[in-house]
């Protein structure tokens, strides 16, 4: 739910309209003369892309798309999230707007989606994908893989010194840090408004705030991020049952509308476009390999790397943190692991007196759903909510 | 639908029905030691096996055993266990089976030659993000020890890994990779040996690797001997499960001896002339696991059109992904280019996509069945990849989905329909143009 009070900040404005336009960031910088490397998945170590003086976009998926392009390379147990995405780069849409790929192991589905970009470009040379590397990250916790993610890191900076045209220095590695420590900041200011006991942003406008990130440069996003913390402070409370939103990572605001005219709030959420994306910061006093390493590895577990025992616990911590007082896991079609998770996580989250749902079986948009509107109303009442709109 | 009358699979290889046998009498030995006190582990496929065959720590793969669940028609009982605990019913059926077993109360009764006995070990490879957590799920329901072992990705992709692997493995991994794995064998070994309670010998497993390059060995000459026999002497209905039962038991005096048997025995059928399809015309390739729930399916098209499936990946991968020469120096080494390999050769393209070209060509295959995953990440493997370098080939594919253990959507009528047609109009059809 987008309310007046936000549609009114010039600075909100500016990165709804950011949001709304994700090319645009990407064409301007081309431009200019720069270099574009789309990205898939959430862990893609944008300190070395910024570093080699760079623009990181994330890889958005495009919801008119007939996924002909996608269709025709991947399985059916593709999701439809990642298949859109895929669908934009075989269609030559990323080529126009991007210069280099960067797709990080955050999840199996893009191991795969990897391996087939790297096949594309050897044996479909008109396919205009562009050059592609992967992060091969390990996420199981013990020193040997934190070793072994170090050599990742080195591998990739190598790799962004190769696209940039230029070695990167550890001073620019230095800064490029200090820049996303303070993007990650000024997101947490953000979250912490949510969080407060009388949530002052909205699910919606959380998500376009953090998502306009994706597509402009981090600087630049850090400061219209913190014009509208500041102008947030005073904008009218937000009432309704706390709702936590777990699952799929959203490019629109479809599901979060649901649950907020329905008269709940979106305090929080652990998907792809939400809090492990600014939790944690890389720490600029180590040496660069090993902050990086360190910063992916070591945020909260991922709801698609980490075990279902992690991630109980891992949830529940975070719905505690929210005071949220519903959690709703909406996963897209063929999304299948962590709703591995899902019936250990509602018997725990019972326990502390939280409702949990499942929306599972989703197309992508949600919206597309055609009794998801309904179901979430269902949700949000059985919370003890109202409607609002 | 499951049909609990579907027909039987017709084998005739001596070397099959031993296995069969073989495996529920090891089985029974198996539920004697953990009725003794003994550990007893459950590994994923793609686990070391080796290092629990050196160190005598009885185990049982999860896809193996997801197989005998399937041909003995448990699996809608566990899909529907797992529904009423709350999970999803549609998702990884080859390696959630065990874990509906393991929330059945008359397991003992009912599941198959006696149930599982409960592991108190449980070992996966991150090699899909649904591994990590239904091993955890069942570690938990049976009170075993959860242990995980990470999954790298190759940089470098060298042509004809056939060729390397036996001789110069080296070859086949970037070292970093290699070095990894070789640190994380370490780390398992030791693991082990605080569980268990137990040395682990590096003698021991000079051995078994022995043993395994041995029965691999044989796996290369029956590959090699179907593939150039005039007419194939067996089909996939007995090579399959001969070498699949066989292939869990590798690093054994009895597996390294049972593939031997299993080659002169074939040996002995080309050399008489002997044909499994005598009026064989077309020779299909299978691409996929095994249908575990109706064998039958792959004589379907022996008699009314010559047509044998005598080739899968069972046989042909232990024939040229198994073998590993010169490990005696440095065993773990060695064995860490085994099993790291192994999603590299089955599902990545090109690794796949060239060596089934390969297969095809050489096993003279006019068509190709491919039976691609309904609904399991782990077993995506570029499909489309590997039908273009099929069919750029002039082999011709007929790709469809189905599950090999779920059998709620298999209709056997439709898909020999579907089969029917394929050998009609893309091989017969094909061949008279």
């Amino acid at each position: 739910m987008l309310r007046e009070c936000a549609l009114e900040s010039p600075s909100f404005s500016r990165l709804l309209d950011v949001w709304r336009n994700r090319a645009r960031g990407a064409e301007e910088f081309r431009a200019a003369g720069g270099r574009v490397v789309g990205c898939l998945g959430e862990d893609v170590p944008e300190e070395y892309i910024i570093a080699g003086g760079m623009l990181p976009v994330r890889i958005p998926p495009d919801p008119e798309s007939d996924l002909a392009g996608a269709d025709r390379w991947l399985e059916a147990c593709f999701d439809p999230l990642v298949r859109s995405q895929f669908d934009r780069i075989v269609r030559g849409e990323t080529a126009r707007l991007c210069d280099y790929i960067a797709v990080s192991n955050s999840t199996d589905v893009l191991v795969r989606i990897y391996l087939y970009l790297r096949e594309l470009r050897r044996t479909e040379p008109e396919c205009p994908v562009p050059p592609t590397a992967f992060i091969d990250w390990l996420f199981t916790r013990s020193r040997k893989f934190q070793l072994a993610n170090e050599r990742t890191a080195a591998i990739f900076r190598a790799q962004a010194e190769t696209w940039a045209g230029r070695p990167i220095s550890d001073g620019d590695v230095a800064a490029a840090i200090g820049i996303l420590n303070e993007n990650r900041a000024a997101l947490r200011e953000i979250s912490a408004l949510r969080l407060a006991p009388e949530p002052r942003v909205s699910g919606a406008e959380a998500l376009v705030i953090t998502g306009a990130g994706f597509y402009m440069e981090r600087a630049a996003h850090t400061a219209l991020v913190r014009d509208v913390a500041r102008e947030a402070e005073s904008w009218p409370a937000l009432t309704g049952p706390r709702v936590f939103l777990s699952g799929t990572g959203q490019y629109d605001t479809g599901i979060y509308d649901m649950i907020e005219d329905g008269g709940a709030v979106v305090v929080a959420e652990d998907h792809d476009c939400g809090m492990r994306w600014y939790e944690g910061d890389t720490d600029p006093a180590l040496p660069p390999e090993r902050a990086v390493a360190a910063r992916y590895m070591l945020r909260s577990p991922s709801p698609k790397k980490a075990t279902v025992e992690a991630r109980v616990e891992a949830l529940c911590r975070a719905v505690k943190a929210a005071d949220a007082r519903g959690v709703a896991v909406c996963m897209d079609r063929f999304e299948e692991a962590a709703s591995w998770d899902f019936p250990e996580q509602r018997r725990a989250l019972a326990e502390m007196g939280v409702t949990a749902r499942e929306f599972f079986h989703l197309p992508y948009p949600a919206a597309g759903d055609p009794g998801l509107k309904a179901d979430m109303a269902d949700f949000v009442r059985a919370l003890g909510g109202g409607q609002n709109g | 639908m499951a049909d609990t009358n579907a027909p039987r699979a017709v084998k005739t290889l001596k070397a099959a029905e031993e296995s069969g046998a073989y495996q529920k009498q090891w089985f029974r030995s198996l539920h004697g030691r953990v009725a003794a006190g003994e550990d007893f582990a459950f590994l994923n496929a793609d686990v070391p096996m080796e290092i629990f065959r050196a160190m005598d720590i009885p185990f049982v793969v999860n896809q193996w055993w997801a197989a005998i669940c399937s041909a003995k028609r448990m699996t809608p009982r566990y899909t529907k266990l797992l529904g009423e605990a709350g999970y999803r019913d549609d998702l990884c059926s080859y390696c959630s089976a065990v874990l509906g077993e393991s929330l059945d109360p008359e397991d003992a009764e009912v599941g198959p030659w006696g149930g599982l006995p409960k592991p108190t070990i449980a070992i996966t490879r991150l090699t899909c993000d649904c591994q990590g957590k239904i091993f955890g799920l069942l570690a938990k329901n049976y009170g075993a020890d959860l242990y995980l072992m990470e999954n790298t990705q190759p940089r470098t992709v060298p042509e004809n890994w056939w060729d390397l692997a036996a001789d110069r493995w080296e070859e086949l991994y970037d070292s970093d990779r290699l070095d990894l794995a070789v640190e994380e064998l370490k780390a398992l070994i030791a693991f082990l040996e605080r569980k268990t309670g137990r040395m682990f010998d590096n003698n021991r497993l000079v051995e078994v690797m022995r043993l395994v390059n041995e029965q691999e060995s044989w796996y290369r000459r029956t590959r090699d001997l179907i593939a150039e026999a005039p007419k194939a002497p067996v089909t996939v209905v007995d090579t399959i499960n001969a070498t699949m039962q066989a292939q869990w038991q590798r690093g054994t005096e009895w597996a390294a001896g049972h593939a031997k048997r299993m080659y002169e025995e074939i040996r002995g059928l080309a050399e008489a002339g002997h044909a499994a399809v005598p009026n064989e015309k077309y020779r299909l390739m299978w691409l996929g696991r095994g249908i575990w729930h109706d064998f039958a399916f792959y004589q379907n098209f022996e008699s009314k059109y010559g047509a044998a499936f005598v080739w899968s990946m069972y046989l042909a991968m232990g024939a040229d992904a198994y073998i590993r020469n010169n490990f005696e120096r440095d065993p773990l080494r060695a064995l860490a280019a085994r099993y790291i390999g192994m999603e590299d050769f089955l599902h990545m393209p090109p690794w796949n996509s060239g060596w089934f070209v390969r297969e095809a060509k050489r096993n003279r295959i006019d068509g190709v069945v491919y039976m691609a995953p309904a609904n399991c990440m782990q077993a995506v493997e570029g499909s489309a990849f590997i039908v273009k370098a099929l069919e750029k080939a002039g082999i011709p594919v007929l790709l469809f989905r189905a599950d090999p253990v779920d059998d709620r959507k298999w209709n056997r009528d439709n898909m020999t329909a579907l089969v029917s047609g394929f050998i009609e109009d893309r091989i017969i059809g094909g061949n008279e143009k």
